[in-house]
């Protein structure tokens, strides 16, 4: 210390760059500022969004709770009972009190008795503790007086007799205690009693406290309110903050990140916080309940949150902790606006999958449900899906398993010469066949608006001409009556359309116009054509044959026979023939053949394999027929029209572009051509490319062959908006590995669902869905009551019901697939009443078998074979007979029973009950009876058996009144019925 | 102002604003006698004085603010990954100012007979407390400001890495974007390695052949025109001028795009390069290019020859006489062969630019292309 002091300065103190108090002030401003610094800096990390939120949805969890709790504080005290039982604990508690003295007398020999055992049993234990040790001893010596040493069996007596004694004496005092406590128990008892109806009573107001308590500064305890205050501070929040980032990790779910594949992290929880929980519902978001708990992210619903991620169904980036950087994506330029202000949203560009706007969510259901026919709350996806298999998109695109191998949609083209009117006809068609056939959907595959070059058009003009060409030369013969065997009636026909289901595919309406809204039923009817301008189109006799056995004409065509006979097919044919289902008269002025402009579309073929002038040559030595084969064939094959019709000289050929995994494209690989305005996104490229196919090749300089072919289909906005969503839902993303669950027999389900889609069974029948489904045909039917069989458009309502095909929900269990299998073949009318008709389709009975196996795995009934049917006997038949007769159900009044017929109006006789033994399942005769209205709402079967006082629902006298044996009786006794 | 913008961007093409700013580096800095001379008449001398500072940086401050107003230049100057550029332009002509200014002081002082500033004080610096304190201040300061910039302009992240889809322009850091720019007139092996190799010997090699103790340890510039002439040729004219193109003039597919220029991802600019050996047998003779590969790459071979043997040569008699004279034939050669090494690089920008050049010697069987 001296030594130092002693120590002079070696520089001289005068000698200073800058003098220290200034240099000590700069310091102090510099370290402040870095103070600062890191005070911005710790402040930057801790202002996030998600922290305001969660804060914000505590102040309304506070809220909540402290509403329920004065609620349901409310409710007890409004409850009579719970005052009547507090009465009662009081007066309880009064008694006990003069009980007091015994009470307290019990309590201190309580207090002694417990002491007492305690040692007690430490004595016993000390004691075990060296009985334990000396047996070790006593059996070691034991074995060891086998060599001639022994125990000592006098000491292992003495012990085992302390040790006896020791519990004996611990189990007395234990004992003792119990004594004492049931006997202060049995002076508490009733007290306990009651006190057990009030918790009963209280549980939700508890309930309500303890959530309350765990939130709510007011109702916490002094240490857990300051707790509550320190945890969550800046820096102190590394701890155990009340508010931090929520997390669900999907192991089973992958993200693929192009090298590698990663558990998908899910933090959309930490602002939607309120996500999974009842009850705030009506809060603004982020803080609100999920709208549709009941389906989804709940967790007793399909899609619990712990399962299924946020991003399997919205998509976006799940591990965004921010607005902006989870990829919100605005549904439309308004919301944009709105979000920009309130939330400084803007656009995240570095996510390839931003989230899906509001309205376009439906599309993910695709990417699991991609069998379904009807999802609950997929509305707008399953029409976009029926559109799909209605314009037949999958003809020239793969778009999954779904859409495999479905066979062709057009009509087959080999015989156009025997159908068809005229080439001329053909012409006029491929010009515009929306013209001849309004709603048609053969697309336009050359386009005269005027965005199109007149160049363009001149060359169009001539493509037509050599595709028609070359369809009527190669045409093959199709022999067609010469006569119709009856005269046709163009009323009747036009009833019988009406009447027999024809209107369940097929529009008839020559003004027809796209809805404005789109409805699943128009689309359901648009399956087959609209069936206008046939006058100028065909000739009647091949009419008549097509309509009197399509599957002659055309092997593969989805159109049924509908099992007419001679004279109403020559009505329909009369009536389809008739002046006013022409549309407009078609104007246009066929442009004659010009030569020059055909050499040039060939040349353009031609000079892909060999030079100019060997083409010209070629060309030279043609004659213009053989000229306009050549290039009609040649575009043909560029159009792909082969891959929807089948076209003589090109059977089987089909080229596909792919579309499998359009929604997992980079959106860098849509050409958005000149469309600047468009916004680059895949589902604004989509709809722009399913309603103006060609617009991304306007302003582009491309040769004829190089533009893009697709051709338009004159999607309407909502068409389009439709089937986008299919198209998004078309992705490789691993949300498969989640399969829906369709039970191990889903390939059979798979293969029955695309058989009625491929026979448009749902627009006759609620194949899949819902009880109060209405059926499709509903309109039709409802019209044709009322425009011929005279009903009241009024009290129509209530009846059209009737006369609907039957819903086929839980059809499976209903009927015996023998009997089924045999009406598939041979369809018969089981209601009377019913006049559309069940086609007879042109199936194979491979998929009449694929379609039991749908309905019977469907509805988890015994397949291919059921149960034999046991009867509880001929006392039970007789019962039944009884029950069935007009002393009490009656039910001949209405059902027919082979030749005996009930009265009145044959229109509303009810099915044979002498059918019933070969067709229904016995289990559902009893299931149906007992209460028909839950198994097909509506149905004008009566209700015997009340549900609501089923024990005293049936006749007392039959049966001793027992309803479980009458329900077997009537079985048994419909069952019997044609027994031979 | 349309017509404003178009000539601002017209301006900005690399063969004329390269053009532009290596004639001003060359006056600013003036390497030899004739450009000293020129400099003193333009009064550019002015400019190294406090209020010529203030007047420089004025300028650039005001050129900045104004190119900020065009919505273009400030979605790609402002973007975090291009704020050190900018910040950059600042910093260099701060102190390119900052050492003319004291250099001329010193070169008064020396012209009066006197010694320079840093002579004066016999070169003693105090340590403690006022070189450690000042420090720390400086590092707290400096640290402060980090913090700062990082919380104000988080670090700028791109999407998931995706081997199908690379990002347009893909750009490195910016402290190597002026490597990544002279790839566009060089080979990787050439414009990675030998150029900067070249760049740094060059470096390295200034006090080695220099062996001039009387004008060292101090700012000075009238008697070390040259070295320090040149190096501020290239540092600032070549190496900092490239950062910038490639920092904010480069725009999708690696295009040239003016500072007021909307990058258009589909801008398609025609460039076919040709090699020399092309010019020569097909262009002018008219033939097909020989097989031999020496016989095909005689005119480059030749030309590279020439540069090495006779440059050195004449710059001994012009430019470099005085240095010439002054060291050793063998600090010379080494000197002067690296210094023309570097002028290869603007002599090939200016004839891709002109002449669409690709190879002087294209060799890719020997995976040598110059």
């Amino acid at each position: 210390m001296s030594k130092k002091q002693q120590k002079k300065p070696s520089v001289d103190m005068r000698e200073r760059y800058y003098s220290p108090p200034v240099l000590a002030a700069v310091f102090a401003v510099v370290a402040l500022f870095f103070l600062f610094a890191v005070f911005v800096l710790f402040m930057s990390d801790y202002r996030s969004e998600w922290r305001e939120h969660q804060q914000k949805f505590k102040q309304e969890k506070i809220r909540y709770y402290r509403d329920k709790v004065s609620d349901s504080r409310a409710v007890l005290d409004q409850d009579v009972e719970y005052e009547a039982l507090m009465v009662s604990l009081e007066q309880l508690q009064l008694q006990l009190e003069a009980e007091e003295s015994e009470l307290f007398k019990i309590r201190g020999r309580l207090k002694q008795l417990e002491e007492a055992y305690v040692l007690s049993l430490r004595a016993y234990q000390h004691k075990k503790a060296s009985y334990d040790e000396f047996v070790f001893h006593y059996e070691k010596l034991r074995h060891e007086e086998f060599e001639g040493g022994h125990g000592d069996t006098k000491k292992l007596h003495r012990y085992q007799l302390d040790l006896q004694l020791l519990k004996d004496v611990a189990e007395a005092d234990r004992l003792a205690i119990e004594k004492d406590k049931e006997r202060i128990d049995e002076l508490q008892s009733s007290v306990h009693e009651v006190k057990a109806q009030i918790d009963n009573k209280t549980q939700d107001y508890e309930r309500y406290l303890k959530a309350l308590r765990q939130v709510d500064k007011k109702e916490m305890s002094l240490e857990n309110r300051l707790a509550d205050d320190i945890r969550d501070l800046p820096v102190m929040e590394i701890f155990a903050p009340s508010y931090k980032i929520q997390q669900n990790i999907y192991p089973h779910l992958k993200e693929n990140l192009n090298f590698s594949e990663v558990p998908i992290v899910s933090r959309c929880v930490s602002c939607h916080v309120g996500i999974t929980q009842k009850g705030f519902e009506d809060l603004p978001q982020p803080l609100a309940t999920h709208p549709h708990l009941d389906l989804f992210v709940g967790s007793s619903s399909a899609h619990p949150i712990d399962k299924i991620s946020c991003v399997s169904c919205h998509e976006g980036r799940s591990r965004g902790t921010s607005f902006s950087s989870a990829a919100h994506t605005p549904q439309n330029e308004e919301q944009a606006q709105e979000w920009k202000d309130q939330w400084g949203w803007e656009e995240f560009h570095h996510w390839d999958k931003p989230m899906l706007p509001l309205q376009l969510t439906q599309s993910s259901c695709f990417k699991c449900h991609d069998s379904a026919l009807q999802l609950k709350g997929a509305e707008n996806l399953m029409t976009g899906l029926q559109l799909v298999d209605s314009s037949g998109c999958f003809q020239c695109h793969t778009m999954g398993e779904r859409f495999d191998s479905i066979c062709k949609k057009g009509p087959t083209l080999l015989y156009v010469a025997s159908k068809l009117s005229s080439q001329d006809w053909v012409y006029r068609w491929l010009v515009s066949p929306h013209n001849l056939r309004p709603g048609s959907r053969m697309p336009s595959f050359w386009e005269f608006t005027d965005d199109v070059s007149e160049e363009d058009q001149k060359r169009s003009y001539q493509e037509i001409h050599a595709v028609a060409s070359y369809l009527w030369s190669h045409s093959k013969n199709y022999d067609v009556v010469s006569e119709i065997p009856e005269n046709g009636d163009i009323d009747r026909g036009e009833e019988l359309v009406a009447k027999i289901g024809c209107l369940a595919c097929h529009n008839v309406d020559p003004e027809w116009e796209k809805s404005e809204e789109l409805y699943l039923e128009d689309v359901y009817r648009q399956f087959g054509p609209n069936l206008v301008g046939l006058l100028n189109k065909t000739s009647s006799n091949w009419l008549y044959m097509w309509l009197k056995n399509p599957s002659d004409y055309h092997k593969e065509t989805a159109m049924p026979s509908m099992r007419l006979t001679d004279q109403e097919a020559a009505d329909i044919t009369a009536y389809l023939f008739s002046e006013d289902l022409m549309p407009v008269e078609d104007t246009f002025e066929i442009p004659p053949y010009d030569d020059e402009v055909v050499n040039e579309i060939a040349l353009d073929f031609m000079l892909s394999s060999m030079t100019r002038q060997d083409a010209t040559l070629e060309l030279n030595s043609m004659p213009s027929e053989k000229k306009l084969n050549f290039v009609g064939e040649k575009l043909i094959r560029h159009y792909l029209c082969m891959n929807c019709h089948e076209i003589p000289g090109m059977e089987g050929e089909q080229i596909k572009v792919p579309l499998d995994n359009i929604a997992d494209r980079n959106i860098h690989e849509f050409d958005f051509g000149h469309l600047h305005d468009l916004p680059h996104t895949r589902y604004a490229w989509l709809k722009q490319k399913l309603k103006d196919p060609r617009s991304f090749d306007r302003g582009k300089l491309k040769s004829r062959l190089e533009k893009y072919k697709m051709p338009n289909f004159h999607f309407s906005d909502e068409e389009a908006e439709a089937l986008s969503l299919v198209l998004l839902g078309l992705t490789n993303q691993n949300y498969r590995t989640l399969p829906v669950d369709l039970g191990s027999e889903s390939n059979y389900i798979k293969k029955g669902r695309r058989i009625i889609r491929e026979n448009n069974c749902q627009a006759c029948h609620v194949v899949e869905g819902f009880f109060d489904d209405e059926s499709p045909l509903y309109m039709s039917v409802m019209d044709w009551l009322i425009d011929y069989e005279g009903k009241d458009e009024f009290s129509v309502e209530d009846s059209v019901a009737v006369y609907l095909p039957p819903d086929l929900l839980g059809e499976g269990r209903k009927v015996k697939s023998e009997w089924l299998f045999d009406y598939f073949f041979h369809p018969y009318p089981i209601r009377p009443v019913v006049k559309i008709r069940m086609p007879s389709f042109h199936w194979h009975h491979d998929d009449v078998n694929a379609l039991l196996a749908y309905f019977a795995y469907r509805d988890s009934a015994d397949f291919p074979f059921e149960a034999y049917h046991r009867s509880e006997g001929v006392a039970s038949v007789f019962a039944g007979q009884t029950l069935a007769s007009s002393d009490y159900f009656s039910c001949y009044s209405c059902h027919v029973q082979g030749e005996t017929k009930p009265d009145g109006d044959p229109e509303t006789w009810a099915p044979d009950l002498a059918q019933v033994r070969r067709r229904l399942r016995p289990q559902w005769i009893i299931d149906w009876l007992r209460d028909p209205q839950k198994v097909l709402p509506g149905t004008a079967m009566p209700t015997f058996f009340d549900p609501e006082a089923f024990d005293t629902s049936g006749p007392e006298e039959v049966l001793r009144g027992d309803e479980e044996k009458q329900l077997l009786s009537l079985k048994d006794y419909v069952m019997s019925l044609g027994e031979k | 102002m349309q017509f404003l913008i178009d000539s601002v961007n017209f301006l900005s093409d690399p063969r004329i604003s390269f053009t532009f700013v290596a004639c001003l580096v060359l006056v600013l800095f003036p390497q030899t006698e004739g450009l000293y001379a020129l400099h003193r008449r333009l009064k550019l001398n002015n400019l190294w004085t406090l209020h010529g500072g203030v007047l420089i940086m004025l300028a650039l401050t005001l050129t900045v603010s104004l190119f900020s107003c065009h919505p273009h230049f400030r979605s790609v100057a402002f973007l975090p990954d291009n704020v050190p550029s900018i910040v950059l332009l600042f910093l260099i002509v701060f102190f390119a100012w900052f050492s003319m200014y004291q250099a001329w002081k010193n070169d008064a002082l020396l012209d009066q007979g006197d010694v320079p500033q840093e002579k004066k004080d016999n070169e003693k610096v105090l340590v403690w407390p006022d070189l450690v304190f000042i420090e720390l201040i400086a590092m707290l300061a400096l640290l402060a400001v980090i913090i700062f910039w990082g919380v104000s302009l988080p670090a700028p992240l791109e999407g998931v890495a995706n081997p199908a889809h690379s990002p347009n322009p893909a750009k490195a850091p910016w402290y190597f974007l002026a490597l990544q720019e002279m790839l566009v007139y060089f080979d990787p092996w050439f414009a990675g390695v030998l150029i900067p190799t070249f760049l740094i010997l060059f470096l390295v090699s200034v006090p080695y052949i220099d062996p001039d103790r009387k004008h060292t340890g101090f700012y000075c510039f009238k008697n070390r025109k040259f070295f320090v002439g040149s190096f501020m040729c290239f540092f600032i004219g070549v190496w900092v001028y490239l950062l910038f193109v490639g920092n904010i003039l480069r725009g999708p597919n690696w295009n040239f795009f003016g500072p007021l220029e909307f990058w258009d991802p589909h801008k398609v600019v025609a460039v076919t390069n040709v090699n020399l050996s092309e010019y020569i047998y097909m262009v002018w003779l008219h033939r097909p290019l020989p097989d031999n590969i020496f016989l095909r790459e005689i005119g480059g071979i030749l030309f590279l020859i020439s540069y090495y043997a006779f440059l050195p040569l004449v710059l001994s008699k012009t430019i470099l006489k005085d240095l010439y004279q002054r060291v050793s034939t063998f600090q010379y050669a080494l000197f002067s062969v690296i210094y023309i090494s570097l002028w290869l690089l603007p002599v090939k920008m200016y004839l891709r630019w002109l002449f669409n050049l690709k190879y002087i010697i294209s060799i890719p069987e020997l995976l040598l292309n110059i």
